[in-house]
């Protein structure tokens, strides 16, 4: 009963933060649209301010690790990197807002942000692999048609995201800057090609044995997921063709899939299962009845 | 007399497996799930578990306990729990005689 409440609670707190910030950043879309988008207030603040919502996904995702075992099991390591993964984001977030707001620069490519970005895609494909586990995907891939899935799938996604991102790619490795730049670029859309792809699995492979009380918050998260890869995608898509600017709408579509993932993770937090002692006397009072 | 002494040993041998079994499978979901597989565990009537000294007794119909464990963490995951409580308990299974095996891990 108290879980059930604190859980109320928490969702209730993360939806609030989360309408809060839409109201700014409609505000901004809306009435400050056609000022200097580098300049204004609201828009250095938003930018750096929406990342608080991951830093929340982030600290419920410890807290929901550490009931599932943390370090020590599947689920536990899952919920943790998926924290760490938001932690990271946040981390990229911050550093991004401290070239643009207190050095007063255009931010570097690669610089110190691409830590944060590139190690939360590392995490995020680490935090699948351990979802995978959990949902027995390994009994999927024993047949056949598991195995091809799991073959053809990523093959697919890498593929596409390939040609999309990086067909006319120029390779440069003239310094060990251009070769990060170069690591970073090819990087960028197939590592989050890859924790798409590995979710998409997931979800395909678990699809007929996957049931109970988990089953929705896995989903949950494997939905996060998708959304993230949204973010992400459009958020390349963007970049490449230079308009991103603070407060944007690459922004928002962030705060909207911190918010996701952190009410996917904070589903973890609660757990209302019946005792099977009670099981039992409900059984046989119905059938004494 | 001998006879009744072989039957005793069979019984004790076979109770101990189940207890086997119980702890196989609470030490798989614990793999998965954490802690939690062993509040699960210590939910299930006719279960006693004493997880820190890693004992387990079951008391009861032995049968319809495993049973009961197995459902209790079916509940969490549907199917692929029943499948990962088979994988877990494979070797020892195949050591009771058919009509002693709990019917979740055939």
């Amino acid at each position: 009963m108290k879980q059930k409440a604190t859980n109320g609670r928490f969702k209730l707190f993360i939806l609030i933060t989360f309408l809060g910030f839409t109201v700014w950043w409609l505000y901004i879309a809306l009435f400050l649209r056609n000022t200097d988008h580098y300049s204004n207030v609201h828009n250095q603040v938003f930018a750096a301010a929406y990342g608080v919502m991951s830093l929340l996904g982030g600290i419920i995702g410890l807290i929901a690790s550490k009931k599932w075992g943390g370090r020590k099991s599947a689920l536990g390591k899952a919920l943790l990197f998926f924290a760490l993964g938001l932690f990271a984001q946040e981390f990229g977030q911050l550093a991004y807002s401290f070239y643009l707001y207190a050095l007063k620069v255009e931010i570097p490519y690669p610089s110190i942000g691409e830590v944060g970005y590139f190690g939360s895609v590392l995490l995020y494909i680490y935090a699948v692999i351990q979802l995978a586990k959990v949902v027995g995907v390994k009994f999927s891939l024993k047949d056949r048609r598991g195995k091809f899935i799991a073959a053809v799938l990523p093959l697919l996604l890498l593929t596409g995201s390939y040609l999309f991102f990086l067909r006319d790619y120029q390779f440069d490795f003239s310094s060990v800057k251009s070769t990060l730049t170069v690591i970073l670029d090819f990087g960028y859309p197939l590592g989050q090609a890859l924790y798409v792809a590995v979710a998409l699995l997931t979800y395909i492979l678990s699809r007929k044995l996957l049931g109970g009380l988990m089953k929705n918050k896995i989903l949950f998260v494997l939905f996060a997921l998708l959304v993230q890869y949204i973010a992400d995608f459009a958020f390349l898509d963007a970049a490449k063709a230079q308009k991103v600017f603070p407060a944007g709408a690459n922004d928002f579509l962030y705060l909207v899939s911190y918010t996701v993932m952190a009410l996917a993770l904070g589903s973890f937090l609660t757990l209302n299962l019946t005792p099977s002692n009670e099981k039992t006397e409900t059984a046989s009072t119905e059938g004494a009845q | 007399m001998k006879k009744l002494k072989q039957q005793a040993l069979r019984e004790l041998n076979s109770m101990d497996i189940y207890a086997q079994i119980a702890t196989k499978i609470i030490e798989q979901q614990e793999t998965i799930i954490g802690p939690v597989a062993v509040e699960q565990a210590k939910a299930v009537s006719g279960l006693k578990v004493n997880w820190d000294k890693h004992e387990v007794t079951v008391s009861g119909n032995e049968q319809t306990v495993i049973d009961k464990l197995v459902d209790q963490y079916k509940e969490l995951f549907g199917k692929i729990s029943v499948e990962v409580c088979k994988e877990a308990a494979s070797k020892l299974i195949s050591q009771l005689p058919a009509d002693q095996q709990p019917s979740s891990l055939k």
